[in-house]
């Protein structure tokens, strides 16, 4: 064991912040009364330098104050001089749990761990929708960048502090309500924390029709820069009316041989991208119909829409759909527990609360407006600020 | 085809990149088929999938996936791990 002394006084209260802290690292100290004008004082003045309390040594050594020893604690430096080895696993109730790994969450982690907050992120992966566009032009300090090195540097950035990472895990349940909250993960493990950070972001709206999500793959399509190369020749439908759909209609003239737009209302998008598609000779628009079904066995062989106006059902031969409906937000496990507007988006205050205490949000899963990645990840800052404020409120 | 691990990719597509940064990272050896270049991997694609029109398509040993799902292909590479533990 390290021989640890902190020079301190009563009435101070980062003197009790260190102590605890050593507490609940398992460390022993010894503890000398240092108030200024002291003896001790005077002698700890003339051996470090230093006025102020409290002070730390290890091993004789001079670590400096509180937020010294914080600093070294998230760097993982603490513990090298501690002569502990890697970071102590202590209790297996966490400070905070985050939920989703894109900007929002990987910046919640960030904050999190810079307050000394054990934290756990469960993900299923890391990026979120920013890992669906290929670069990013307005992240400041990047006037342009490849999306994997954003997110590799996002990773490594929280890597940095050590925070326990679970990738490739769902979330299957979330029990919210108690003092301490409860994550079931997809392989039926739980873990307990203190505060709950919902950083699940959005995902592709899917049309729920018969046949869509059995040929999710052979032919239906949720990425039309992935897979339009892959119909070269061929007639496909692409769902949607707005901007991502008329911008999938683009990509689909360059290889398909037809393409039919298929959309529930008139077309939304902005007038340069739907001029730009209604010049195309190869290009039929069909506004208000509903798709009814995607129809095929083994891959797609046709869709079926039905005219809102007339009621009259349609049958197209195509062998791609594409679908670009908008977004939804993964907020399916909280939709009963948590307050959210009336596209499922998360209703938060402007500290990321949640409404249940303990429970933030924060992303694109929220009612935050404008979906950017700068926001997303401010919004991460946030959550965490805000859940280290809670947890020093309930001590 | 000889190779443990194939991956089929379109050059636009970030979920392919994807994939291929996390097998990189792994330091798992890989072939990459840009499928829109090279006519004949497009239909060794389509066939081990039973008609996929979609990429990333990976081949790990005999699992064949369609996406990227990185839970679903950490498992999938203990394929490797095994055999490289048995001494052939």
């Amino acid at each position: 064991m390290p021989d640890v002394t902190i020079y301190s006084m009563d009435g101070c209260p980062f003197c009790t912040k260190a102590k605890s802290f050593l507490k609940e690292k398992g460390i022993d100290f010894v503890e000398v009364d240092a108030r200024p004008g002291s003896k001790e004082w005077r002698a700890m003045k003339k051996r470090i330098g230093s006025d102020s309390l409290p002070q730390i040594t290890i091993n004789g050594e001079f670590v400096g104050g509180y937020s010294n020893m914080v600093n070294l604690e998230a760097t993982g430096e603490l513990n090298k001089l501690f002569g502990l080895a890697g970071k102590s696993t202590g209790s297996s109730l966490y400070d905070v749990i985050i939920i989703g790994a894109g900007p929002a969450g990987l910046c919640a982690a960030v904050y999190a761990a810079r307050k000394l907050l054990k934290t756990l992120i469960i993900s299923k992966d890391i990026g979120g929708q920013v890992a669906w566009t290929y670069d990013i032009e307005n992240y400041l300090g990047f006037s342009q960048i490849d999306t994997a090195d954003l997110i590799g540097k996002f990773d490594e950035h929280v890597e940095k502090y050590g925070v326990e990472k679970m990738v490739g895990q769902e979330v299957n349940a979330l029990k919210l309500t108690g003092k301490i909250k409860e994550v079931i993960t997809g392989r039926g493990e739980i873990y307990f924390g203190k505060t709950i950070i919902i950083a699940t972001g959005k995902r592709p709206r899917s049309l729920n029709v018969p046949g869509e999500k059995e040929l999710i793959g052979r032919g239906v399509s949720y990425c039309s820069t992935c897979d339009a190369p892959l119909f070269a020749g061929a007639d496909v439908a692409v769902v949607g009316g707005g901007n991502s759909a008329l911008e999938a209609v683009i990509d689909f003239t360059r290889v398909a041989s037809k393409v039919y737009m298929i959309s529930l209302t008139p077309v939304t998008g902005d007038p340069v991208l739907y001029n730009k598609v209604r010049d195309y000779p190869f290009v039929e628009i069909l506004t208000e119909y509903d798709t009814t079904r995607v129809i095929g066995d083994s891959v797609v062989e046709g869709i079926e829409i039905k005219s809102i106006e007339t009621g009259e059902i349609k049958k197209l031969n195509v062998e791609g759909i594409i679908i670009e409906i908008g977004l939804l937000p993964n907020s399916d496990l909280i939709i009963d527990t948590l307050k959210t507007n009336r596209t499922g988006e998360i209703e938060i205050d402007n500290k990321c609360s949640t409404g249940l205490s303990g429970v933030f949000a924060c992303g694109d899963v929220t009612d935050v407006p404008f979906k950017q990645v700068v926001v997303a990840a401010g919004e991460g800052a946030k959550a965490a600020l805000a859940a280290y404020d809670y947890i020093i409120k309930q001590k | 085809m000889s190779e443990k691990v194939r991956i089929y990719s379109t050059p636009g597509c970030p979920f392919c990149k994807m994939t291929k940064e996390f097998l990189s990272q792994k330091g798992v050896e890989f072939t990459d088929y840009d499928v829109t270049k090279d006519r004949e991997a497009l239909e060794e694609m389509r066939k081990i999938t039973g008609g996929a029109r979609s990429v990333p398509v990976i081949a790990v040993c005999n699992e064949v996936m369609i996406g990227f799902d990185p839970g679903r292909l950490e498992q999938a590479l203990n394929c490797l791990k095994q055999s490289s533990e048995i001494p052939e």
